[in-house]
């Protein structure tokens, strides 16, 4: 009999995929990236990439040994059939939750939670799914560049987004709700300030979630439309994820002084050690050190967009 | 920039202890403990192309999972629990039920870093007060102390949640006094 506290072998499989999936869309999308020739040299590659035609980059992507596909493909339906299932796992979590908030014994709050999870889980179904067809109808590896083809005049870049937007939408409304419920206990001094504003950020993030998707997606229509190049498309992305990060750092930076002026007030009252202080001013300076960064590396990429659009 | 050539033996070293980790602390629930592994990885993979991989990646991944799960039972209202199934003050006991182990480990995510630490250590990985305290650089009796004020703490935020009418499954019979049955007498240790 298996060790309960054991991993089901294909859920470690399955992680293993995503998360090597997830690495490589990163280290693709070099969004992860510092130095500014980098960015530059991303530009520089997805430039030749268009200039040798999208011919030429549609052979590199196709799966020529047909192993890979069927390997690709074999992945994909394990990974539905694991999404679906986990639906069905939630869907049955939701209905014992919802017996437990008729007898009073769980809050509103749980069905919530249990909701956001099965919006999770059914996106995570629906995104696979999307996948799996794109592979079928390309015959290669799917594509999330914002400049990747049309598969038979179907867009499963903007697809994907709006199943992702769906779940961001979802996400918000909860979060927007728990920041109302905090502020609310905070009124009646059962929560501090602190608290909420903690709260303010993991909001602020779900605002952001939604704006960026927004955005891709009008950008990816900008490039269908013929108006802007594959490269600005792919430069476009990386100044959307700057300016989230910009916002959130910033949204941090903030909490962390409100904390530290806290802390400050605390200690000159004596009820609380001065240790404290030294460890909020290091969490602001990190905050600050990656705000500037954050607005170095929007400059950046805003600067060679508008270098491309005065070339155009 | 971490490759995924990198990451694979990492992520394969790790994975089960991690998982293993995770799940003794919700009492076998597999949704959850994948939903913390996976989140835990995610993470991983948002820092670690940055910074590189950490020199212990256990570590890392299980200080990230520990406040994961902090942050997930200090959202969630705890279900009452069947007195039966908190045998606290048992040197051997585990919770051994999703809904047991949801519980401790709300009221783990309640009480102060250190002591929580040392609740987590005894109840979950199963260590004994020699060890512990040969890991704290403490005598066995110190930890002893500060075992017995933590169950204390423990118990006053669990008492509330510990009803012998818990509607749950139950595996077995309800004592007859919920709070006796804590088992937090303050002579620390149940006897034999």
């Amino acid at each position: 009999m298996p060790n309960k506290h054991e991993p089901d072998p294909q859920f470690v499989e399955n992680l293993e995929w995503q998360i090597g999936s997830e690495l490589r869309r990163r280290n693709r999308a070099g969004v992860t990236q510092r130095q500014s020739f980098r960015v530059m040299k991303i530009a520089a590659l997805m430039l030749g990439s268009v200039v040798l035609g999208a011919a030429a980059m549609g052979a590199s992507q196709q799966l020529g040994e047909s192993w890979r596909r069927e390997l690709l493909e074999a992945r994909l339906e394990v990974q539905l059939q694991l999404a679906q299932q986990r639906v069905a796992t939630q869907l049955q979590a939701l209905g014992l939750t919802r017996e437990q908030v008729e007898l009073g014994l769980q809050t509103d709050n749980d069905l919530i939670y249990f909701e956001l999870k099965i919006a999770q889980a059914e996106t995570d179904a629906r995104i696979v799914e999307l996948e799996l067809e794109e592979l079928r109808q390309s015959g290669r590896e799917p594509l999330g560049e914002l400049s990747s083809p049309l598969v038979n005049g179907r867009d499963f870049v903007s697809e994907r987004i709006e199943a992702r937007m769906e779940l961001a939408r979802h996400h918000l409304m909860v979060v927007q709700s728990e920041q109302q419920r905090m502020q609310e206990r905070a009124d009646i001094g059962v929560v501090s300030e602190g608290d909420v504003a903690g709260q303010r950020i993991v909001t602020v993030e779900a605002e952001q979630q939604i704006t960026t998707l927004q955005e891709q997606l009008e950008v990816r229509q900008s490039y269908l439309d013929s108006e802007i190049t594959a490269v600005e498309a792919e430069l476009r992305l990386l100044e959307l994820e700057a300016q989230r990060q910009v916002v959130l750092a910033d949204e941090q930076r903030q909490y962390f002084q409100q904390m530290l002026d806290q802390f400050q007030d605390a200690i000159s009252a004596g009820s609380m050690h001065p240790a404290a202080e030294i460890q909020m001013r290091t969490q602001v300076a990190e905050m600050e050190a990656q705000l500037r960064l954050a607005q170095a590396e929007l400059e950046i990429v805003q600067r060679e967009l508008e270098r491309r659009r005065e070339e155009r | 920039m971490l490759t995924e050539t990198e990451l694979v033996p990492i992520y394969r070293e790790h994975t089960a202890p991690l998982y293993a980790f995770v799940s003794r602390r919700v009492g076998g629930d597999r949704g959850l403990a994948e939903d913390i592994v996976q989140d835990a990885w995610l993470r991983a993979i948002a820092v670690w192309p940055r910074r590189g991989a950490p020199d212990h990646p256990r570590a890392w991944l299980i200080r990230v999972a520990r406040n994961l799960l902090v942050s997930h039972f200090r959202r969630r209202r705890p279900v009452p629990v069947d007195p039966a199934e908190l045998e606290l003050e048992d040197d051997s006991y585990c919770p051994e039920t999703p809904w047991a182990a949801a519980l401790v480990s709300w009221g783990l995510a309640r009480l102060r870093k250190q002591q929580a630490q040392l609740l987590e250590a005894f109840y979950f990985d199963g260590k004994s007060t020699r060890e512990i305290a040969q890991e704290y650089g403490l005598s066995e009796r110190a930890v002893e102390g500060r075992l017995r004020r933590a169950r204390q703490n423990l118990e006053k935020r669990l008492r509330p949640y510990v009803s012998s009418d818990a509607p749950l499954p139950r595996t077995k019979e309800p004592a007859a006094d919920p709070v006796a049955a804590l088992k937090l007498s303050e002579g620390g240790r149940r006897n034999a």
